[in-house]
C-alpha cells in the first residue's frame, strides 16, 4: 500500500518509491530507501510525519503517495 | 664541514615536508547537528560570513586559535545530507573539498541520530583528504541513555572519532588536538562499498581515474557508478571510459549499500536501552497538539501575535485601546515606557531608550557646531551624516528582539512543524508553506525576512517570495498610514481611521497573494518541489546557542544595512537641499509646534538669560508653556526672546532643488491617483507645488520608509497658510515639527494645499481626497522599499531576477494605486475588474494546461 494509506503507529518497510530521480535522491540521502524500517507517527490526510532511523521526517501528501509500504 | 656541525645545522633548521602553510580544515556535517554552535565554539568573534562566489549560499570562514594546541582557519560549509549535485549547497561544498584541497575535514555527526548522518560520512571517507568524526551533542546523548563506543567505531570507519558537546564546550581541546595531528598525516579515500558485491566495479573505475591523475580517485570512480550528472559535467572523458569499462547496466543501488554497511557495522558501537520504537516520543506527543488539524494554525497565529505584540506594539495588548489607563494613557518620565498611550512594547521601550540616547547626540552636536560653524556644515553633518547612522542604530533594537524571538522558535524546533502545517494548507494553491515564514517576518522588517528566503528550496520561490514580502508592510510604513488616516479623521473629519489601518493591511496581503498565484503561473512557474523536511526534537534553546544566532543575524543585517542608508540618507541630504546651479537652499528656521488647543507655538531651547518676571509674565498672560518650552511667537519677539528660539534648518523653496525639480517631473505620472497634474479636485498642484509633496515624501521614503513623515514637515512649513497662521516676517523661516503629533498637522497641511477645500477649511470633495490619500498610502506601501530592503533582495537575487523584481514593484505598485483611486471614486468598478482578473487566471490555466500537454506529446 502507499504511505499515506497506512495506519499511525505500527511497524512498516519501505518497498519502493516511485517518482523522479531527484526527488528518490533526496529521499535517499534522508534514509528513506528500500528495506529501510519506519514507523508512521501522524498522518494528515496523506501528508505525514515519520521516524525512520532515529529521525523525524515530515512529507507532503504527493511525496508520500509516491513511497509504498509493506506491513512487517 | 665535520659530521658535527652538518648535524648540528640540521638540528637547528629542520627541514619540513611541506611549506609553512595556513592549515584549512572544512566543517561539514547533517543541518542540525550543532555544527554552527561547533564552528562558533572554535572561532568565537573573529569569524566572517559571505556568500561562496555566483550563489546565495553562505561562506563562513574564520581562525582557531589556542597557544597551546595550534592555530588553523575553519571553513563552515553549509549543512548537507549528503555530497549530491542537486542543490547549489551541495555542489558548493563538494566543490571546496575536491578543487582547494583542505588540510582536514571535521565531519560533525549528531549523535542521537548517529545512522542518517553516517550516511554522509561514507561518502566523505572516498576522499583523498584526512579526516576526523566528531560526534556531537554528547550531553543529550547522556541524557537518553545512550552511549556511543568510540573506539570501535572508528576502527569500523578507519578515521579517529571523538565525542563533543560543542554547546557545553566539553572535550573541545581534544578534539582541536587530534585534528592537527591527523592533519599532518596523509590519507587514502576507502569506500564502504569495497567490502560489498561492487567491489571489482569500484576496483576498475577507481584504477581509471588514477590512470589520469585525478586525485581522489575513489570518489570520483563511485560517482561515475551512480551516474551522478555533475560528475559527468566535471570530467566528461573519464567519466565515458570509466563506464564502458562496466559489465552489468543494473546493480544493487549504491546508496542501499551504503545503509547496509550502516546498519551491519556502525549499529552496534550504539549502546541503549531498550526503547519501545512503536509508541510516541515526547517531541512527539508535543506534536499532536502543535500540528493539530483544528488548533496548529490558530496556536501559531497566537505565538506571531505574542512576538509582534511585544516587539512592535505602542500599545501593548491594546489595554490603552480598552480604557484601562483612562483619558491621560501611561505615561512615564521620557516617554519611554508610555506616552500618552497604552504601555510600550519591550520592543519599543529598548527602542525609545536608544532613540533619547541618539537624539541627545544630536542636538548637543547641532547647538556646538551651529555656535561655530556655518549653517550648511552643521546640517550636513547632523541631518546628513549622523541621521543616517542613528536612523539604522535606533530600528537595531526591535530587528534584534523580532530575531531573537524568531530564533527561540527556530531552535526549540517548533519552526519546522510550522512549515510543515502551512505546507499542508497551501499545498492545493500550489504554494509552498515554506514561503510564509520570510512573508510573515516582513511585517516586522523587510531586511530579515529577505534574509531568511534561503531556507526555500528553490530560486522561483525565493523570487515570488522576495517580490511580496513588502507588501507586508513593514513596521516602518506604519507611521505613514497612521499619520494619513489621523489627519483625515482629527482635520477633515472623515471617520474610521481604524479601518484605514486593516483595510490598508488586508488589501496589501491579498494583492500579494494574487501576485504570488499569478507569478507562480507565469514567470515562475516550476513543478511544486517536493516538501520533505525533518522536525528535530523539541528542546530548550540554550541560551548561548540563542545569543550566537542572533549575533550572527544581526551581524548580517547591520552589514546589508548600515553603508546602504548611511550613503542614500546623504544623498537624499544632499538633493533636497542643492539647486542645478548649485545654491544651497537650506535655511535657519524656528520650531514650532501645535499644542492640543490647536494653536501654533514657538519652541524654546531653554529658558536660560530669560529673567524670572518676564516668564512669569508671559505664562500668567497663557503666551507661555514653561514645561514645554513653547511660547506665543509674538509675545516673544515682543519680550526680546528671540535668541532663545529652537531653531531647525528648513528648505522652503524644495521646489527649486534636484529632489524638488526629479519631483515635480514625475508628478503628472501620479494623475491617475487623483493628485498628479491640476484638475478640479486639486487646483493648487502648479501654484504651491503640493501635490509633488506627496511624490518627494515617496521618493525620500525610499531611503527609509519613515522619513515620509518628516519630509512632509520639511514641506507642510513652506505653505502660505500656515505662515499666515504666526504671521512671519520676511526671511524668517518655519519648521513643523512633524513628529510631534505623528505626522498629523503636517499632512494636514499639505491636503489643504492640495486638494480644494471649502471655506469652512472642511473637505470639498471628501470622497476623491480620501481616494487620492488612500492611493498614495497604498502606492507607498506596496512600491519598492527602503533601499536597505532593496540590498537585501540584490544580494539574494541573481542580477536578471533583481531587474524583474524592481520593475515588478514598480509596475504593481503604480497599478495598485491607480486601482485604489478608481476604486474608492466609482465603487462599481470593482466588479469589472474582479471578472477581469479572474479571466488573466483562466486564460493563464489555459494557456498552461496547453503547454503541458505539448510538452507531454513531444516527450513521448
Amino acid at each position: 500500500m502507499i504511505l499515506s494509506e497506512a495506519n499511525v503507529l505500527t511497524p512498516l518497510f519501505i518497498d519502493k518509491i516511485q517518482g523522479d530521480e531527484k526527488m528518490i535522491r533526496h529521499l535517499q540521502t534522508m534514509g528513506l530507501t528500500s528495506g529501510m524500517e519506519i514507523v508512521l507517527l501522524r498522518n494528515d490526510n496523506g501528508a505525514v510525519v515519520l521516524r525512520v532511523c532515529d529521525s523525524r521526517i515530515a512529507l507532503d501528501k504527493k511525496t508520500a503517495m509516491s513511497i509504498e509500504v509493506l506491513v512487517k | 664541514m665535520s659530521e658535527n656541525e652538518l648535524h648540528q645545522i640540521q638540528q637547528e633548521n629542520p627541514v619540513k615536508d611541506h611549506t609553512k602553510k595556513e592549515l584549512v580544515f572544512a566543517l561539514l556535517g547533517n543541518p542540525n547537528c550543532g555544527k554552527t554552535t561547533l564552528y562558533n565554539s572554535l572561532t568565537g568573534a573573529n569569524a566572517y560570513v559571505g556568500n561562496w562566489p555566483g550563489v546565495t549560499v553562505e561562506k563562513r570562514s574564520g581562525v582557531y586559535q589556542n597557544e597551546k594546541i595550534g592555530k588553523a582557519t575553519i571553513i563552515d560549509l553549509p549543512g548537507i545530507y549528503s555530497l549530491s549535485p542537486y542543490s547549489p549547497e551541495e555542489v558548493v561544498s563538494r566543490n571546496f573539498l575536491l578543487q582547494e584541497n583542505p588540510d582536514l575535514i571535521i565531519n560533525v555527526v549528531d549523535g542521537t541520530n548517529l545512522e542518517r548522518n553516517l550516511y554522509m560520512t561514507t561518502q566523505l571517507l572516498e576522499l583523498d583528504i584526512p579526516m576526523i568524526v566528531v560526534i556531537n551533542m554528547m550531553d543529550m546523548l547522556k541524557k537518553e541513555g545512550k552511549e556511543i563506543d568510540c573506539d570501535s567505531l572508528s576502527k569500523k570507519l578507519g578515521v579517529p572519532v571523538i565525542e563533543v558537546s560543542a554547546l557545553k564546550r566539553e572535550n573541545l581541546d581534544e578534539m582541536m588536538r587530534v585534528a592537527l595531528d591527523i592533519s599532518q598525516k596523509k590519507r587514502k579515500g576507502v569506500s564502504v562499498l569495497s567490502s560489498s558485491e561492487l567491489s571489482s566495479e569500484v576496483d576498475k573505475l577507481a584504477s581509471c581515474y588514477q590512470e589520469e591523475e585525478i586525485s581522489s580517485p575513489l570518489f570520483h570512480a563511485v560517482k561515475a557508478l551512480e551516474r551522478d550528472t555533475l560528475e559527468k559535467e566535471s570530467n566528461p572523458k573519464v567519466y565515458q571510459r570509466a563506464l564502458s569499462l562496466l559489465e552489468k547496466k543494473e546493480g544493487p543501488l549504491i546508496c542501499d549499500l551504503r545503509y547496509h554497511f550502516i546498519t551491519k557495522e556502525c549499529s552496534s558501537c550504539v549502546i541503549t536501552e531498550e526503547k519501545d520504537r512503536f509508541s510516541l516520543s515526547s517531541s512527539d506527543k508535543i506534536d499532536k497538539v502543535l500540528t493539530h488539524r483544528f488548533f496548529g494554525l490558530p496556536i501559531f497565529l497566537l505565538i506571531l501575535f505574542f512576538v509582534f505584540e511585544l516587539t512592535f506594539s505602542e500599545d501593548l495588548f491594546f489595554l490603552n485601546a480598552f480604557g484601562v489607563f483612562g483619558e491621560e494613557g501611561f505615561n512615564s518620565p521620557l516617554g519611554i515606557i508610555g506616552a500618552g498611550n497604552g504601555i510600550e512594547s519591550p520592543g519599543f521601550i529598548l527602542a525609545n531608550l536608544v532613540t533619547w540616547i541618539t537624539d541627545s547626540i544630536s542636538a548637543f552636536v547641532g547647538d556646538v557646531l551651529l555656535q561655530n560653524a556655518s549653517l550648511w556644515v552643521t546640517s550636513m553633518i547632523v541631518d546628513g551624516l549622523l541621521a543616517g547612522v542613528f536612523a539604522v542604530i535606533g530600528f537595531l533594537p526591535q530587528v534584534l528582539l523580532l530575531f531573537f524571538f524568531f530564533s527561540i522558535l527556530e531552535d526549540s524546533g517548533y519552526m519546522a512543524r510550522v512549515s510543515y502545517l502551512l505546507d499542508r494548507i497551501f499545498h492545493r494553491f500550489g504554494l509552498s508553506g515554506k514561503m510564509f515564514l520570510p512573508m510573515i517576518m516582513g511585517f516586522g522588517c523587510s531586511v530579515p525576512a529577505m534574509m531568511n528566503t534561503r531556507t526555500l528550496s528553490s530560486e522561483k520561490e525565493r523570487t515570488s517570495t522576495i517580490r511580496v514580502i513588502p507588501f507586508f508592510s513593514c513596521s516602518a510604513k506604519l507611521p505613514i498610514i497612521i499619520a494619513v488616516a489621523g489627519a483625515l479623521m482629527t482635520s477633515f473629519h472623515i471617520p474610521g481611521s481604524n479601518f484605514i489601518l486593516y483595510g490598508v493591511y488586508l488589501t496589501s496581503m491579498i494583492f500579494a497573494v494574487v501576485s504570488i498565484l499569478l507569478m507562480h503561473g507565469t514567470t515562475q512557474r516550476e513543478k511544486l518541489p517536493p516538501f520533505i523536511m525533518e522536525l528535530p526534537s523539541y528542546h530548550l534553546p540554550q541560551f548561548r546557542a540563542l545569543m550566537i544566532h542572533v549575533y550572527d543575524k544581526a551581524k548580517h543585517f547591520f552589514k546589508r544595512t548600515f553603508f546602504i542608508i548611511l550613503i542614500s540618507t546623504f544623498c537624499v541630504w544632499l538633493f533636497s537641499r542643492i539647486s542645478f546651479s548649485w545654491e544651497y537652499l537650506g535655511r535657519e528656521g524656528i520650531i514650532f509646534a501645535y499644542t492640543e488647543d490647536g494653536l501654533l507655538y514657538a519652541s524654546l531651547s531653554s529658558l536660560d538669560g530669560i529673567s524670572e518676571s518676564v516668564i512669569e509674565e508671559l505664562i500668567s498672560l497663557g503666551k507661555l508653556d514653561a514645561d514645554r518650552l513653547l511660547v506665543d511667537y509674538h509675545a516673544a519677539v515682543e519680550y526680546g526672546l528671540s535668541e532663545n528660539f529652537a531653531t531647525q534648518e528648513v528648505i522652503p523653496e524644495i521646489s527649486r532643488s534636484i529632489l524638488g525639480s526629479l519631483g515635480s517631473f514625475i508628478t503628472p505620472l501620479f494623475t491617475p491617483m487623483g493628485f498628479g497634474l491640476s484638475s478640479l479636485y486639486t487646483p493648487h498642484v502648479i501654484e504651491n507645488g503640493g501635490s509633488f509633496s506627496f511624490v518627494i515624501a515617496s521618493l525620500t521614503g525610499l531611503v527609509a520608509k519613515e522619513n515620509a513623515i518628516s519630509t512632509f514637515g520639511t514641506l507642510a512649513s513652506s505653505f502660505h497658510s500656515i505662515i499666515q497662521e504666526v504671521n512671519l516676517p520676511e526671511g524668517v523661516y518655519m519648521v513643523i515639527d512633524a513628529n510631534a503629533d505623528e505626522g498629523v498637522k503636517a499632512i494636514s497641511a499639505i491636503i489643504q494645499n492640495t486638494f480644494m477645500i471649502n471655506a469652512d477649511g472642511s473637505l470639498a470633495y471628501p470622497l476623491e481626497t480620501t481616494a487620492s490619500l488612500l492611493a498614495f498610502v497604498m502606492f507607498n506601501v506596496t512600491t519598492i522599499p527602503c533601499f536597505a530592503a532593496v540590498g537585501s533582495s540584490r544580494s539574494e537575487l541573481s542580477q536578471k531576477s533583481f531587474r524583474g523584481t524592481i520593475v515588478f514593484w514598480l509596475f504593481a505598485s503604480y497599478l495598485i494605486g491607480c486601482v485604489t483611486y478608481l476604486v474608492i471614486t466609482n465603487w462599481w468598478t470593482i466588479f469589472p475588474l474582479l471578472a477581469l482578473l479572474v479571466l488573466t487566471f483562466v486564460i493563464i490555466r489555459i494557456y498552461n494546461h496547453r503547454k503541458d500537454q505539448k510538452a507531454c506529446s513531444t516527450r513521448s
